[in-house]
């Protein structure tokens, strides 16, 4: 009769003859552990290219604008770069009390896609002459099927800052006054991206809050101005 | 074994049990983040919390498999049955790692808002709850089990109901894969991650399934219907044939096991349940005089079923006896701790009494 294994007890010296397999199941279960690590962080999904640089702050004069959102029109004549607030909330009450005037801006830069936002730290009143909003551009009704993003993290400041993962941040940041906005491909393959509004050019529906990062056609006036499309999107259907 | 409780009754292999686990988890997170940032170059970089995030809710999943591997794992090849040894270490671990998961959402998705993180995580402007609902609802089960996976709990509410309570082990197993595949597979991953999560369902639910046959075969063998004599006292086999230490477990219908173990050229035979987990005491061997339950190291003197002073665990003794030659267990069994006359093993050539 072949003599049976002796077995392992937690008080007692492990059994010669059982070190070797302990080493080779931990072994196992380690290299497999770490092989999952590995494919698992491989398998993510490309974030996308926004980029939010913390290292260094920028300084930006112009004009502060209000709509459709608080943004400052440089006075180089360049696209307009929207302004938000530290963490999940939109511009702070300096910005604000600068709109309709020249405005000297201090924060960290965020873009993607030619996409310009600046996470303000500092704001200032700017003597300089500033331009005032260019002209305002109909571009027609589209129903655009989508994903409701906040700005600021599809921009850069978390990545990924879109997707069904991300719903939870996403309301939060629209919530505090982050400017919403939608992004599709056209058929050529090109990306668009439109900030959102209400119809009356205010503040996005509240009934879209619930529905930001999931799938959904939203149909509303498309309009292009300084370098921004903005959409006044319809309530969502029921 | 114990007869005052501690936190914790730490040994070496205890210490470099957790000492591995806790090295192989901070492995781990550095392999995913280490591969995430070289894989995932600027400008296209996935956020480091977001990779830290990824990393602890991962290995939650890869611990929360092995966890669950390890009771069918010892079943079909008995030589595993030292990973039972400090399983509850790896829960409670599992549990650590998940609540750093969560830890890292709130702070981050939750975090640097104008509303309460927990409420902006869980639940919807409009009332309803996400992907993270489930999440939760594992964390706080996993909680639950973490927190009761003291032998305080075992002992207050006895090993069955302990181990009914800590199956809900697999409803938190469920919750996490809602999680995952609401959450995770539903952001368009690579096929890498809803292979890796159906690969684990899979290979886990075969471990379950064949672990379940293999002990249902067993129970279902139970004595032959020659081998009861007709006061109902069950023949065991041949007893020679038990190695020294060790026993041999009889099913004797009814969901019962008794192993019979033999020392030196005496018989016994006590329940195969040990009073700690219930644990298979027949797939234990007899150490300094003692049965030794494989799991924990539990220990019952053989003829009486009680642990050694000062320890007060106590299992169930049978009746043995030798008729016509053959070694008979009496089927209903002694209450526990009550002393029995281990009998010598037969002779082929002893007079038939």
């Amino acid at each position: 009769m072949t003599p049976p294994q002796p077995i392992y007890v937690l008080y007692r010296p492990l059994p010669a003859t059982l070190l070797a397999l302990v080493l080779a199941v931990a072994g196992s279960l380690a290299g497999l552990a770490m092989g999952v690590a590995a494919a698992a962080a491989w398998g993510q999904p490309d974030p996308g290219p926004g980029v939010w640089d913390t290292a260094n702050a920028a300084t930006l004069t112009g004009h502060v604008a209000a709509h459709p959102y608080p943004m400052l029109l440089p006075h180089d004549g360049s696209a307009g770069v929207l302004l938000v607030g530290v963490g999940k909330v939109g511009p702070p009450g300096a910005v604000l009390a600068l709109v309709g005037h020249g405005a000297r801006v201090t924060g960290y830069p965020l873009e993607r896609g030619g996409l310009k936002m600046l996470e303000v730290q500092e704001a200032t009143a700017d003597h300089w002459p500033s331009p005032a909003p260019g002209p305002a551009v109909g571009l027609g009704v589209h129903a655009i099927a989508t994903e409701i993003l906040d700005s600021k993290c599809y921009l850069g400041a978390m990545k990924p800052g879109h997707g069904p993962g991300h719903k939870a941040c996403a309301i939060l940041c629209i919530a505090g006054g982050i400017p919403p906005m939608i992004a599709w491909t056209d058929a050529a393959g090109r990306t668009h991206h439109a900030l959102v509004t209400g119809p009356d050019g205010g503040p996005m529906p509240e009934a879209w809050r619930p529905r930001v990062a999931d799938r959904v056609v939203v149909r509303g006036r498309l309009t292009s101005r300084d370098g921004w499309l903005w959409m006044a999107a319809d309530a969502p259907d029921p | 074994m114990s007869h005052r409780y501690r936190a914790v009754q730490w040994t070496r292999h205890k210490a470099v049990y957790d000492g591995v686990i806790a090295g192989a988890c901070v492995a781990f997170v550095a392999v995913f983040i280490g591969i995430g940032m070289a894989v995932h170059r600027p400008p296209s970089e996935v956020s480091v919390p977001i990779l830290l995030m990824r990393a602890l809710g991962t290995l939650a999943i890869v611990l929360l498999h092995v966890v669950l591997a390890i009771g069918p794992l010892s079943r079909l090849w008995p030589r595993t049955t030292f990973l039972l040894a400090n399983r509850r270490h790896l829960g409670v671990a599992t549990f650590l790692v998940a609540l750093l998961h969560a830890a890292v959402v709130l702070g981050f998705y939750g975090g640097f808002g104008v509303q309460n993180p927990v409420l902006a995580v869980l639940v919807r402007p409009d009332g309803s709850v996400g992907f993270e609902f489930p999440g939760f609802l594992a964390l706080l089960v996993l909680f639950v089990l973490a927190a009761t996976s003291h032998d305080i709990w075992l002992a207050f509410l006895g090993h069955a109901l302990w181990k009914w309570v800590h199956m809900a082990a697999y409803g938190a197993y469920a919750l996490v894969v809602a999680h995952v595949a609401l959450g995770v597979l539903a952001g368009k991953p690579s096929i890498f991650l809803p292979a890796l999560l159906l690969a684990g369902v899979l290979v886990l639910g075969g471990l379950h399934l064949a672990a379940g046959r293999r002990e249902r075969h067993r129970d279902a063998r139970g004595p032959s219907p020659h081998a009861r004599a007709e006061d109902g006292w069950i023949d065991i086999g041949d007893p020679a044939s038990i190695p020294d230490q060790r026993a041999r477990v009889l099913c004797i219908g009814g969901g019962h096991r008794v192993a019979i173990f033999r020392v030196g050229d005496r018989l016994t035979a006590l329940s195969n349940v040990c009073a700690h987990q219930g644990g298979p005491l027949g797939e234990g061997q007899v150490m300094d005089g003692c049965v030794t339950c494989p799991w924990h190291g539990y220990q019952y003197r053989p003829h009486d079923g009680q642990s050694p002073p000062p320890y007060s665990e106590r299992v169930p003794t049978y009746e043995l006896r030798v008729r016509g030659g053959r070694v008979q267990v009496c089927p209903t069994p002694n209450a526990p701790g009550t002393p029995t006359t281990p009998i010598a093993i037969p002779s082929p050539t002893s007079p038939r009494p």
